[in-house]
């Protein structure tokens, strides 16, 4: 092999434990993980592989095997799979491959054969595809947006509960109203609350106070029409 | 007197088969070599000026791994003729394109296009099937394009459904996948399908390209899917193009697997299967390149794979070693020994033996299980007592006339062609290798695929086994279409013999293909996104749904024992880290328990919410919307005995307002949970 290539492949191995050690953004780290197992699969594989084609199966073959056996292995350690666990077993791997086809030479070939000549097909193609994906993540964010409105009981305590709305592209004014049918029990309305949430969603926590142990019926209401949108039922004991 | 040896290509012999004593090899299906061959179909031959014609393939004649003698690959002319190979290219982009526009659609009006969808499937995979048999293109280009369809079917799937798994099967594997992310250990236990977490193959691998590359689990688990469907495309290419000799059969049959019903949506999905039947495929492969060396260590790379595999899916392990003692088993009575396949089956089989023991306690319920409800399907069946509808859902729906016409047709091209592919098996049968016999098995099996749909159940572990079925049957077809001899021996054309005419080819590929999925892939809400519909996948994961369990996994104690419909289970499990209770992992009446959620209000309810330990009851109020779309709201055997006509009554799920103890916490309009942990019995336990 030559040494340049050597280095090469020496650098790509650092570059992806720097990457892993210094968590660098995905955007980097994501494409140089890849690279780096293909690369090492393609090293290891290169004997047995007379073509293009033929790489490509037995590199995603044995890596994917490669894979499970790791893990296999690395859950009978006290460790189990962990970033540094598999990080440093892949690093074992990248660097005994690396030593194991040292003496190994290569023909480099252009990996898609006669397909590459249609490069503005390919180009072309390639545009729509990355068009495909980001149209159906688009969608997926606008169907994320959907109108929803929650109310739910988060803790409580002998002399109050505290509730939560979690609401996502609603915008409306409501008030909690809380009501036991214990004797004693002193109704409890809020001050109105505001909802104006957009696509991301807004929460609201409020603290409902309890004068008597029972059970509590928790409204919430719309101000517009005075309805009940959700409730809730809590039964308080003494402490 | 000299033998007449048949052959399809060139002279190598394969599968590390010996010659025969004549010194002539003979494997496959063939023309007689002594004798002069029939000339091939005009569309065959290649046209003047082309440089290598299909049937005479330049890389069928390069043994697999062998180097020239310079060491380099002998490199063929590798120039592309068909002027229309660019727009298929991007056409086949644009069909997925197409998906993407529906599934974006679907989420702003909440309607799915299912002729859309059926349309821009028909974009992808019709130009790939002309491209790819058509003689105007060499031979590696044609397999690049075999691979670029079989990717873009996948991806077909991912721009429906591009940031989360959502269908039931990838729910559950999702489930292992987050107990490793976690835990940092495998085979946590899961209620919902406890076998799954004792076959972590494929989480394994989604998890070390997680940890290595910083990619969401989701990513990586899209990267796996890509990874194996790259592996099982080329790996059935190559095995095919082992035995044929020819690369142009192997993309063939590529395309004629693309038509089997799981092709598309089942098995490619984020489910264990998915990746052990490519792993399976590939640990074939492997023993073939290498069973030639005399050395036992030569079986250790196949043995690897077949033991990821082992680790990765069961059903699919045990159907390996029944494959390989098959073929072992055709080489005795062939009288053709396959160097090493002995010792590579003895080893399979103490792997995946090895494997089935260890979690014998979850696999074996779990299969038996099965096993029961299909014997106990067919007796319905064949006592007249199944309630089955063909081509109709659990609610009543309907398939539309042209998708029950192109299932039909679908089978009967596949049976038309097998007919005559598997006669001319038998008739040439002393001069098969063992390897086409089992091929030829495996694809005598599929009428079990259009049969096992007489019946609800087993429909589904029919279709099921066309993963392995469609490998055979693809070779099969493919071989019988390539064939470049005399049909029948004195080259008269007889009752199985009919002519195979080029315009005949594509259509009934198209029709398989459109076929095949409508007979696989189920109903037409299970295809993409759309509005909610009562217990239908993929159509019941919605917002409110997702809010419930998201707020399941910030406030309720983790593994609280839960009972809730089969969807809001499965959120329950992924997103809430609860412990579902099922009658697989905790043992529960299925029928007693679902009274909490069916029935209507009752004086024992708390009771038996009490006997099983029911600490929160998920109800969606919006089961009473309709019946379920698969079959049933809950679990099989749930209330009530026989069959549902009706949805249950709103107050069946809205029981435990009212029960004493029991206390609502959260309302999102839809969900309720309420907490049960303050019924009076359950204090006193």
């Amino acid at each position: 092999m030559r040494s340049q290539e050597i280095i090469l492949r020496a650098v790509l191995i650092i570059g992806l434990l720097a990457a892993i050690a210094y968590n660098i953004n995905v955007w980097i780290a994501a494409p140089l993980g890849l690279l780096t197992i293909a690369a090492t699969a393609e090293l290891a594989i290169r004997p047995y592989a007379a073509s293009s084609i033929d790489r490509l199966l037995l590199g995603c073959g044995i890596t994917v095997t490669a894979f499970i056996l790791i893990g296999i292995g690395l859950n009978l350690t006290p460790w189990g799979l962990t970033r540094i666990t598999l990080t440093f077993a892949w690093t074992i791997i990248n660097f005994g491959v690396l030593v194991w086809r040292r003496k190994l030479g290569t023909h480099i070939e252009k990996p898609l054969g006669g397909i590459i000549s249609f490069g503005p097909w390919v180009l072309l193609a390639s545009m729509v595809l990355i068009a495909a994906g980001v149209l159906a993540v688009v969608g997926v964010r606008q169907w994320n947006r959907q109108p929803v409105l929650a109310f739910a009981l988060t803790s409580t305590s002998p002399d109050s509960v505290v509730v939560e709305i979690d609401s996502t592209s609603l915008s409306d004014r409501y008030r909690i109203v809380a009501a036991s049918k214990s004797s004693g029990a002193l109704q409890y309305s809020s001050a109105p609350l505001t909802v104006k949430s957009g696509g991301d969603g807004q929460r609201i926590f409020e603290r409902v106070p309890i004068n008597v142990a029972g059970v509590w019926t928790i409204n919430l209401e719309s101000l517009n029409d005075g309805t009940v949108v959700r409730w809730l039922k809590v039964d308080i004991h003494s402490p | 007197m000299t033998r007449q040896v048949y052959r399809l290509g060139t002279g190598i012999p394969s599968y590390g088969e010996k010659p025969i004593e004549d010194g002539n090899p003979q494997y496959g299906l063939g023309q007689p070599a002594d004798l002069p061959g029939r000339q091939s179909p005009p569309w065959l031959r290649g046209s003047p000026g082309e440089t290598r014609p299909l049937t005479a393939s330049n890389e069928a004649a390069q043994p697999i791994g062998v180097l020239d003698a310079a060491g380099q690959q002998a490199v063929t002319p590798t120039r592309l003729r068909a002027g229309w190979a660019g727009p298929v290219l991007l056409v086949v982009a644009l069909g997925v394109l197409g998906q993407a526009w529906l599934g974006y659609r679907a989420r702003i009006t909440g309607s799915f296009s299912t002729n859309l969808w059926y349309l821009t499937l028909c974009l992808i995979f019709i130009p790939s099937a002309a491209l790819v048999t058509s003689r105007r293109i060499n031979d590696r280009v044609r397999v690049w394009f075999t691979l670029y369809m079989s990717l873009a079917l996948l991806a077909t799937r991912f721009v429906l459904y591009p940031t989360q798994f959502v269908y039931h099967d990838e729910l559950i594997n999702y489930r292992v996948l987050l107990s490793i992310a976690n835990s940092g250990h495998l085979f946590t236990r899961n209620s919902l399908l406890p076998a799954a977490a004792d076959y972590p193959g494929m989480e394994i691998a989604t998890i070390t390209i997680h940890q290595l590359t910083g990619l969401s689990l989701h990513s990586s688990g899209i990267i796996v899917l890509l990874t194996v469907r790259v592996i099982m495309t080329l790996a059935l290419i190559r095995i095919i193009q082992r035995i044929s000799k020819k690369l142009t059969v192997g993309c063939l049959a590529a395309l004629i697997y693309a038509t089997n019903p799981q092709y598309l949506l089942f098995n490619s999905t984020f489910a264990y299967q998915s990746v052990a039947l490519p792993l399976s495929f590939f640990g074939v492969y492997v023993f073939v390149m290498r069973s030639r060396s005399r050395q036992l260590i030569a079986i250790a790379p196949a043995a690897a794979v077949v033991a990821a595999v082992a680790v990765t899916h069961h059903l699919t392990s045990i159907a390996v070693v029944v494959v390989l003692w098959a073929w072992y088993l055709f080489t005795l009575i062939t009288k053709r020994h396959v160097s090493q396949l002995l010792l590579f089956a003895a080893a399979s089989t103490l792997l995946v033996a090895t494997r089935l023991w260890l979690v014998r306690s979850d696999v074996i319920p779990y299969i038996s299980g099965i096993t029961r409800n299909s014997i106990a399907t067919i007796i319905a069946f064949l006592s007249g007592k199944s309630n089955h509808k063909f081509f109709t859902d659990p609610t009543g729906a309907h398939a539309p006339a042209w998708q029950v016409a192109l299932s039909i047709a679908s089978v009967l091209i596949i049976t038309s062609t097998l007919v005559p592919s598997l006669w001319l098996a038998i008739t040439k049968r002393r001069l098969l290798s063992a390897a086409v016999m089992v091929l030829f098995t495996i694809a005598a099996l599929y009428p079990i695929i259009p049969v096992g749909h007489l019946t609800g159940a087993v429909s589904e572990i029919a279709d099921r086994s066309s993963g392995f079925v469609f490998a055979g049957l693809g070779y099969v077809i493919a071989a019988w279409w390539f064939r470049d001899f005399p049909f029948h021996r004195h080259g008269k054309r007889g009752s199985f013999t009919p002519r195979r005419h080029t315009w005949l080819l594509i259509p009934g590929l198209s029709i398989c293909f459109v076929g095949g999925t409508i007979i696989g892939s189920g109903p037409d809400w299970l295809h993409g996104p759309g509005a909610y519909l009562v217990s239908a996948e993929n159509r019941s994961v919605d917002q409110l749904a997702l809010q419930a369990a998201s707020w399941e996994g910030q406030n309720l104690p983790p593994n609280s024992r839960v009972l809730t419909d089969r969807v809001n289970a499965l959120l329950a499990e992924v997103y809430g880290n609860q412990h579902v209770l099922t009658s697989l992992a905790d043992g529960i009446n299925t029928n007693s328990l679902s009274t909490l959620l069916l029935a209507p209000p009752a004086p024992a309810d708390a009771d038996v919410a009490c006997q099983a330990n029911v600490q929160y009851l998920i109800a969606d109020k919006r089961l009473t919307w309709s019946l379920p779309h698969v079959g049933a709201y809950i679990d099989a055997g749930e209330y009530p005995n026989g069959n549902r006509t009706l949805p249950p009554p709103p107050s069946a799920l809205a029981k435990f307002n009212s029960v004493p103890g029991a206390e609502r916490i959260f309302d999102n309009g839809a969900t309720r949970i309420y907490d049960l942990e303050g019924l009076p019995c359950a204090r006193k336990r």
